[in-house]
């Protein structure tokens, strides 16, 4: 009987590619649009993924994502490291500055300032340089998407390519002198400004003056310290806002979530994607059951039940949801290999592979049911009425 | 048979398809890489502490050098590192007027012990013209006038000589403070210890006033003190003589235990080491001094170092409302 259905399937070979080529789609929206989506949300908070060694994050109780700078007064910091649980805490000054290149244009650039002895809060991989070089004076690490773009050397000839960003080259940040060590790579972020590292005080000395600097204090905590407990004991202690990674994290993604409006405009992309997607597949995959009516016909009038007809459309449908999937998922991989280390974030993490499977599947069964109904009603008489 | 080989392509095609999904999948999941610091950062010894921040300072605070003469430097006797005794010259600074001075002082006083010998021989004529007199018989051989006139420059001249005489001292006395402004131009160390700065050279003007830069700063260097600014917040938590252990910014395998030396009572304004003067004070700091054997720990004065002090813990329903809970 699956041959039957099969045979059934595969036999026009046009009807058949439309209903795989509708779902194909409806899986590459699937996939495509909500992986763009979460790659981008990803990005707001690339930092704090980065800076992955401390535990907590502490901060202004008024700081709604990480781009939002509200530093705390210099003493907090041992206050912070004085509570019990805490294995250690370091400052991280987080702010931004111009850099005049030297070419003699401007450039808002992230600055990131971690502690002078241990560095806590530096990138994890240098490209080039090392990151003790941060202890020469006026030091300071750029990261790669800055110094190949936005802080390279504009050409000398229009349409020329720019001169990337080099080791040991002098930019000017807030008329200081700065000079180049080090080129990271660092998560891209939501705004993609160049982010320059440096040390905290050195990181203060370029910034334009302001009465307090102390953005973030990084606390790592003791072994065997519940995370939840230590956060909710510095907040209790100090009134700070404490957050474990994770936490802010979402803290990050809900203030966009709520103040952008990327969300909506992608979950409407992701939407229109399913209900087109369903559409076609539905309705091809309707068309095509009615179409082949007759033939169910006969089975029925050959005796044939009614389950085993539900086994056969159900196989079927499953079988263009596989293919239409696979295909989908082929052509987003293939779009994100396109496009990898490029502007456009993409993300794919399993769950969102098993979203759009339900997506896929929920409309396979959406004109699975449709056909059935039909085949259901069928009267086996209908063959010999023609 | 064309049929089939589409349809195969097509199923290989998606199991590639959810190959790759996996993959990208497995991508997405995979962590970042995690910073290993390049020094490990120090942690508490202690379960309860109050965390700090310390400055080393010679014991009894570093002496910054004044003078009590102000003038020309012409020659500074130490360099920084130096290691000095009590009264040992650390700077000179000119003494030509000084010098000159005492030339007039001397010549004074050698005037004035002239005036002493001159008075002293117009005593001595005036004592034989009243022992002639005065070894006469008959007294009518001189008139009564005569003998008082005589009798009385005796007299005026021994005041003369009284009068000559303190001039001298006060020659003597003038000589004598001549002597002590030149050596003060030499300045001497007012203690045992070591050099720790030299801002002044040859050359240069050394002023009484103090508020500028001092000549010299120098140290006693029997021990070394570390000044922690503990937080007002956190500053009913000290209890005086706590256990407390320093550790080297950069090592932080060296560390030592330190002694508890004194608290300042006074609760001062932060000063941040910034320097940027703009900054706007609105934290005290409580400061306690602890002190350690410079001899064993290789750090100078003036260096900061991490503070852990022995504290007590934070009661329940202090700050923030109701009690804590019990970590672990």
């Amino acid at each position: 009987m699956l041959y039957v259905g099969w045979r059934m399937l595969v036999g026009n070979h046009s009807k058949f590619l439309g209903i795989v080529v509708g779902l194909t789609f409806a899986g590459l929206i699937m996939t495509q649009q909500p992986g763009v989506f979460v790659g981008l949300m990803t990005r707001t908070f690339g930092f704090i993924t980065d800076v992955a060694l401390p535990d907590i994050w502490v901060m202004d109780p008024e700081v709604q994502f990480i781009d939002d700078n509200k530093p705390l007064p210099s003493p907090t910091l041992y206050e912070v490291a004085s509570i019990e649980g805490v294995s250690w805490a370091k400052p991280l000054f987080k702010g931004f500055v111009t850099a005049r290149l030297p070419g003699g244009g401007f450039q808002n650039c992230n600055l990131i300032g971690v502690d002078s002895t241990t560095f806590i809060g530096a990138p994890a991989v240098l490209l080039q340089g090392h990151i003790n070089d941060l202890h020469q004076s006026d030091s300071i690490i750029v990261n790669q998407e800055g110094a190949l773009d936005k802080l390279a050397t504009p050409p000398r000839h229009p349409g020329d390519p720019k001169t990337p960003l080099q080791i040991g080259q002098r930019l000017e940040l807030n008329d200081h002198r700065a000079i180049v060590v080090g080129i990271a790579k660092t998560s891209r972020t939501f705004q993609s400004q160049p982010i320059i590292f440096t040390t905290f005080e050195r990181a203060i000395q370029f910034s334009p003056p302001q009465r307090q600097t102390l953005t973030f204090i990084l606390v790592k905590a003791k072994e065997g310290e519940n995370l939840q407990t230590l956060c909710d004991r510095i907040h209790r202690q100090t009134g700070l806002s404490a957050y474990t990674k994770e936490q802010f994290k979402d803290l990050t993604i809900k203030y966009y979530l709520k103040y952008t409006g990327i969300p909506i405009n992608f979950g409407i992309s992701v939407l229109l994607g399913f209900l087109v997607g369903a559409a076609i597949a539905g309705q091809t995959f309707y068309n095509f059951t009615l179409e082949n009516m007759r033939y169910f016909g006969v089975l029925k009038a050959m005796g044939i039940s009614n389950k085993v007809l539900l086994f056969m459309i159900v196989s079927q449908a499953l079988f263009v949801a596989f293919l239409g999937y696979g295909l989908g998922l082929g052509v987003t991989c293939l779009c994100a290999l396109l496009t990898q280390d490029s502007m456009l974030a993409f993300r794919f993490p399993y769950s969102l592979m098993l979203f759009s499977l339900g997506g896929i599947f929920v409309i396979s069964a959406f004109s699975a049911i449709l056909s059935l109904r039909q085949v259901f009603k069928l009267d086996p008489a209908i063959v010999f009425r023609n | 048979m064309k049929k089939i080989s589409l349809l195969h392509f097509l199923i290989g095609a998606s199991l590639f398809g959810i190959g790759g999904g996996l993959f990208m999948g497995y991508l997405s999941s995979k962590e970042p890489k995690v910073q290993v610091p390049l020094i490990a950062p120090t942690t508490s010894p202690f379960e309860f502490f109050i965390a700090g921040s310390g400055i080393v300072e010679s014991s009894q605070q570093n002496t910054t050098l004044g003078t009590s003469i102000a003038g020309i430097v012409t020659k500074v006797h130490v360099r920084p590192g130096d290691l000095i005794k009590k009264g040992e010259a650390l700077l000179t600074i000119d003494d030509r007027i000084e010098k000159a001075a005492l030339k007039t002082q001397e010549a004074n006083l050698k005037a004035a012990l002239t005036a002493v010998r001159e008075a002293q021989s117009t005593l001595k004529s005036a004592q034989d013209q009243y022992s002639l007199i005065a070894k006469i018989v008959d007294k009518r051989a001189i008139s009564k006038s005569d003998f008082l006139k005589i009798q009385n420059d005796v007299a005026m001249a021994r005041t003369a000589v009284d009068h000559a005489k303190s001039l001298s001292d006060v020659a003597k006395a003038q000589v004598q403070a001549s002597k002590v402004n030149i050596a003060l131009c030499t300045v001497t160390s007012p203690l045992d210890g070591h050099v720790l700065q030299v801002n002044t050279r040859p050359g240069q003007y050394a002023s009484t006033d103090s508020s500028g830069s001092p000549l010299m700063l120098l140290g006693p260097r029997a021990h070394y003190d570390i000044r922690i600014d503990i937080d007002e917040t956190d500053a009913w938590r000290f209890q005086k003589g706590a256990e407390a252990t320093a550790f080297v910014r950069g090592n932080p395998n060296l560390s030592t235990k330190l002694t508890y030396a004194y608290t300042e009572p006074y609760v001062i304004p932060k000063q941040n080491l910034n320097g940027d003067a703009t900054e706007i004070v609105d934290t005290r700091v409580l400061q306690v001094v602890y002190s350690f054997d410079p001899e064993k720990f290789p750090v100078y004065v003036g260096q900061q170092l991490d503070v852990y002090i022995k504290a007590l813990p934070v009661a329940p329903d202090v700050r923030y409302g109701g009690p804590l809970e019990k970590s672990r």
